[in-house]
This record gives C-alpha cells, structure tokens and sequence, in this order.
C-alpha cells in the first residue's frame, strides 16, 4: 500500500507536467524559449566548447566538423577537443583539426581519473570563456545551436542553460526508435513543461552549458561522481542559480542501439542520479529560496530511480493476490488488483507524455511505436533495480561500486 | 483569384517548428473530453449489469465456438451489487503427465528466446518465473485455481477497469484529434472493444485451465490480464495519435494548435536548418 501511494505521488506529478504542457500562455520565467530565440545572435559571450573523448573514432569528425561549421564569430569561440587516454585514432582526427582550424584546441590527457568528470576537471584551466558548452562526442549541433544556448545567459540570473536531445539513429533498431520516444517525452514535454512552470531545468552535461563564473562559485565539477551533470544542476540550483531550457536548442544524438549499451548507460544514469538523491535532496527540500512546488519537484526528480523496485514490489503484491486463498477478503482481491495494475505497468502517465510528445512533434511513426514502449518499460525496471542493488550493496556494505563507463558507439568508423 | 477565406493559413505555408507550437486544447474542447469521460463512466456503471451479461455471452460463445467440451456452470458472485454470471467450473485438474511436459518445453522455448532477445528478456524472465510459481503451487498444492474461481477473479477487476476506463480515454482521445466527436467514437469503440477482448481471453485461460491445471494460471494472470487491458489501451491511443498526425501532415486537417510563432522566421524558426519536416541528418562517414 505505501508503494502503491508513493507510486500515485509520482504519477500525479507526471499528470501535472502532462497536463502544464497543454496549457495554453508563455512560460512564467524571464530566460523564455521566446527571448532565447530573439536573442539568438544578439547575445554573443566568449565561448568555449568542450568535447570529452575517449576512443571515439566513429563520431569525433563529425561532432568537429559540425562545429567548424557553427555561425558563431570564430574569434569569440574556442573548442577544447579533449582526448582522454585514447587507444585509436582519436588523438590523430583531433590534431588534424586543429591543424586547420585556430579555434580548436587539443588536450591530450595521458593520466588522471578516467571519465568525463575528471577530463572536464583537468580541461578547466585552458577555458578562456565566459560561457562553457558542453558535449559528447556522439552529438551533431546545426549550425546555430551555439548562439541559441548562449543567449539564455543575458539574463544573469541564468547559471546553466540546456538545449533538446533528438536521437539521429531513430530506425536503427527497435530499442533506438523507442528510445527516440523516451527522450522526446523527457524533452519536449518534461523539461519544456518544468520550464513554463518556472522551474530550473536539469542541466543534461551535453547540449548545455555553464556559466563560469556560477561553476566557479558551485565549486566546481566533482569528479567522484557518475553523473557530474545531475550533481552540478544541484548545486547550482542550491547557490540560486537558474537552469533555463530552450527547447529549440535541438542537437543530434546517437541512442544505443542494442540492449546491453543502454543497460550500462542506465545503470551509470541510476547510481549517478541516486547518490545525487542522498546528497542533495533533503537539502534542497529545506531550501525556503525555492517555491515548494519546484523543491517537491525536484525531490522527485532526484528520486525518479526509485520507483523502479516500488513497481517491482507492486508485481510481487499482485501475485500474491493471486495466489491467496479467498476468503472473506475475496471481494476486494479483484478490485485491489485492479488497483495495483492500474499503477503497476509504469504509470500512465508515461505513456501519456510520450503520445503527447509524438503529437506535437507530428510524429506519426514514433506514435505508432508507443504500445511497445512496455517493453523497453519492462527492460528498464529491471535493469534500474539490478543497479540500484549493486549501489546501496556497495554502500551499505562496501565492496566495489559502479565504475564510469563509456557508451558504445554504432557509427560506422569514418575513413 | 483567391479569396481570404480560400487562402492556405500561415501555418500550413510555414509549418512552425516543433519545438514552438502548442498542443493547447480549447476550453470547449477540455469540457467536452469531461463530459464525454464522466458521461461515458456513468452510462457503464448504470447499464454494468447488461455489460457483464454481454461478456458472458461472448464468453460462452467464444467456447462453444472452439467446440470446447462441455462443463458444469457455476454462478460466481462479482460484489454482490452485480447478478451471478455462469462460469465453466471444471474441477481443479489432476495435471497429466502430458502437461507437465508441455509446459517444460514452453519454458524451454521461453529460455531460448531469453538468450536470443535481449530487450524482451526481463519480461521473460517474468513469465518464466511466473510458471515457475504455478508449478510449484500446484505440485505442493498450495493453492489450486479452478476455472470458476479464475473467471470471479478475472470480472472482479476487469469490472473496476470498465467503469473507470472512460476516465482515461476521455482525455487520452478527446485531446488530440481535430473534432471532438470523433474522438468520442475512439472512446465508444475502445470501451466496446475492451469487453470484447476480455471476454476473448477468459475464454483462452479458462481453456488454459482445463489442460494444464494452475501451471500456467499464474503467468496468463500477469501475460493477459490488466497488461492486456493497458496494450489496448496503448494501441487504441497510438492509432489516433498517428491518424491525427498524419491528418496534420497531410493538410486535410488544419492545425489550429500552434499559438504563436516568431516575427520574421518562417518555419525554420532563426537558425537551425532543420525544420519539423526534415529528416534528421546523418554525416557520419
């Protein structure tokens, strides 16, 4: 019963998010997608961009090329391409950019933590802008993201901004055009509906970016962490900080196409995401600065993951409906298994955010897709609550716990 | 010569952008998606009986249909506020040999498939455990499920499911089509159809039932009850998501949802070359 209501809180929530995107009227906050989009180009800081990269051969000439290929002034733009430890050709795709383009710099890193949290560590020296953009080697920015994430930061209230994540390799398999569905539910619904409700949005670590000097005053990027980007949007948040979102901010992305990719990405995504929750939630709760609609919305935010072995425990109290002996308790064994299903096949709310996501993107064939969105459904729970056992095992009882791992590429290797 | 009214509207001529059009719903539109809910919940609740007796029929018919062998109806109580339904009360089998063997090899196939499908594998790993379960419940005879009681566990929640149904599918399919009365009818049919498919399934486990005993009760309990409620749901949802959208597409359906757009940036909305209508481009090599 005390799952089944947890589970109704955070449906409710996502009823609620559903619901504010279909509300008509402009978003409450100052950094709007409006204003980012007028001021696109108007507002034109130093930037640096970084893009971590660890044996990534298959996509490092197109995220390079791409930003070559960026409108934003050369001489106010630097782009830190960060070689960390590599084994393939990376270092030589690297170099031979920078070669012809002055705005590029190499860092080769050759020691140090592995992961993107200690290359953007040991990289935040050579910044020289004011504004740091992030992203992962996988992504393909068009031509003008650049000067659409910059512009939220007029507003110096604005200590991150994050842009949409649209998947490139929708059709590549099953998992991948379901997972083009997920994030478009995640993206133009979730964090566009945060947005209009005022609240900060959660800083992604790609298609984003950071004032510095709010990172400056964050502290920095904790490099002990699996999910530096969750980590940072709290503390930024916690500093009075805003996170804005511009949804028209869109940058390609590879999704994993094969199950045992996503797995890992997940489980990084999950033990990240939950030792953020440890840490950061109960003071977010007490931080009367926030209105306490946006603390309880980030207090489900943080705990998201979480409901994963709620649902689990939902299928074991079904079964064991069903398999109890009727009694005077018979009446209400059905209705209470009614009850149970309703909440225990994801809650709809999901399912809704992803239609509505479908239609405002006029996608038919992602429409299409949703009834076997219960099957990635299945899949993730699983994978979340193997995740989760390992991390408190781990921290309850020691032992090894989840090491940063990269995700695997489908690209085929350039030439 | 055109006149005004004949002219393609601006966003059929520019399609705005995905990221800055708006799905909002009119007023009139949301008032009638909670009419047409609550309406549509108070007529179920109103004419339950007939709705039950109706899935009976199905039911038997379903059965008859299969030339199933005949077997002793039992009334089973559905909260006492409904009249007794006849349901095929064959007693809890004696399992042959047969059909352990049976459900041996479907496990097998489950585990087969397990190492082949990795994205469908936990749900796998779910059934499988599930029989598991059934087998061990009737093997120490921990509880053993005749086709009666299945069917009085099966109406009890599919009857909660029928009269709350109408509550989601008011705004699951009122909200995105074009005109309210159509996504009514989307309403009526998926009602319709979710007896319909309820009744069709009982028939299957209670067929189930007869051969294999509790075996396999527990996992087509799970496989084919309020999952099966949601996948219609969810299919019914996907379809008039996808005929709206290609209606949209189309321009056989003008889209009123966009409710502003950006002075001076025709469709590609200032930049970013890709507009709602393009592909996503792929530059790798």
């Amino acid at each position: 019963m005390v799952s089944l209501a947890i589970l109704t809180l955070y449906a409710i929530r996502q009823y609620a998010l559903a619901l504010n995107r279909l509300r008509p009227g402009r978003r409450r906050y100052s950094a709007s997608q409006e204003n980012a989009i007028e001021l696109s180009g108007y507002y034109m800081p130093r930037l640096t961009v970084i893009v971590p990269m660890h044996n990534e051969e298959r996509v490092a000439a197109d995220i390079l090329r791409a930003l070559t290929e960026c409108d934003y002034d050369p001489d106010r733009l630097q782009v830190i391409a960060a070689n960390d430890r590599s084994s393939d050709r990376t270092a030589a795709i690297i170099d031979r950019f920078a070669a012809r383009h002055p705005f590029i710099l190499p860092f080769h890193r050759t020691s140090g933590k592995p992961g993107k949290p200690g290359v953007l560590n040991d990289a935040t020296p050579l910044i020289t802008g004011e504004i740091l953009l992030l992203f992962d080697a996988d992504y393909i920015p068009g031509r003008n993201l650049l000067k659409l994430l910059a512009a939220p930061f007029a507003d110096p209230a604005v200590g991150a901004v994050m842009g949409r994540v649209v998947p490139q390799n929708t059709g590549e398999s099953l998992l991948s055009s379901l997972l083009c569905l997920e994030r478009a539910a995640g993206y133009q619904v979730v964090q566009e509906s945060r947005a209009m409700m005022g609240f900060s949005a959660q800083f992604g670590g790609t298609v984003g970016g950071v004032r510095m000097e709010a990172l400056e005053a964050a502290g920095g990027w904790n490099i002990d962490t699996l999910t530096e980007d969750t980590d940072l949007t709290c503390r930024l948040i916690l500093k009075g900080w805003k996170v804005a979102y511009v949804n028209r901010a869109e940058c390609y992305e590879e999704v994993p196409a094969s199950w045992s990719v996503r797995s890992v990405q997940l489980s990084r995504w999950v033990v990240g995401h939950t030792d953020c929750f440890h840490r950061f939630a109960l003071p977010i709760l007490r931080d009367r600065r926030l209105p306490l609609a946006e603390r309880i919305d980030l207090f489900f935010l943080l705990s998201g993951y979480l409901t994963a072995p709620l649902l689990l425990l939902s299928w074991i109290a079904s079964f064991l409906l069903f398999f109890i002996e009727p009694g005077p308790l018979a009446p209400g064994l059905g209705a209470g298994a009614a009850f149970i299903g309703c909440q225990m096949f994801g809650n709809q709310a999901t399912f809704i955010e992803m239609g509505l996501a479908a239609h405002m993107d006029r996608a038919r064939r992602q429409a299409m897709l949703i009834p076997l969105s219960l099957l990635s459904f299945f899949a993730s729970t699983t994978s979340i609550c193997a995740a989760l056992l390992r991390y408190y095992r781990s921290r309850w009882f020691g032992g090894p716990a989840d090491a940063w791992a990269r995700t695997q590429r489908s690209r085929p290797v350039a030439p | 010569m055109t006149s005004p009214a004949q002219q393609p509207s601006r966003p059929r001529v520019y399609p705005l952008h995905r990221a800055v059009v708006r799905a909002s719903p009119s007023r009139w539109r949301l008032i009638w998606a909670s009419l047409a809910a609550l309406g549509l919940c108070t007529v179920v609740w109103i004419w339950l009986p007939e709705v039950v007796a109706i899935h009976t029929r199905i039911l038997h018919a379903s059965l008859a249909w299969t030339r199933f062998p005949q077997a002793p109806l039992a009334l089973i109580n559905i909260y006492g506020i409904l009249p007794d339904q006849p349901m095929p009360a064959w007693p809890p089998a004696q399992v042959s040999r047969g059909a352990y063997i049976v459900v041996a090899l479907c496990v097998a196939g489950l585990l087969v498939a397990y190492r082949r499908t990795s994205l469908v594998r936990p749900f796998i790993g779910l059934v499988s455990a599930l029989v598991a379960a059934g087998i061990l419940g009737q093997m120490t005879g921990l509880r053993r499920i005749d086709g009666a009681q299945f069917g009085q566990m099966w109406l009890r929640a599919q009857v909660v499911v029928w009269v709350l149904l109408p509550l989601v599918t008011g705004f699951l399919f009122m909200i995105p089509v074009r005109r309210a009365a159509s996504g009514f009818l989307w309403m009526l049919g998926v009602q319709a159809a979710m007896v319909v498919w309820s009744a069709l399934r009982l028939a299957f486990c209670l067929m189930l039932s007869h051969f294999t005993g509790s075996l396999l009760l527990a996992a087509a309990w799970f496989v084919f009850g309020l999952l099966a409620d949601l996948l219609l749901v969810l299919v019914g949802y996907s379809l008039v998501l996808a005929s709206s959208a290609e209606k949209i597409r189309e321009g056989s359906v003008p889209d009123e949802t966009p409710q502003f757009g950006v002075p001076g940036d025709p469709g590609g909305v200032a930049g970013n070359s890709h507009t709602l209508r393009d592909p996503p481009v792929r530059t790798g090599a």
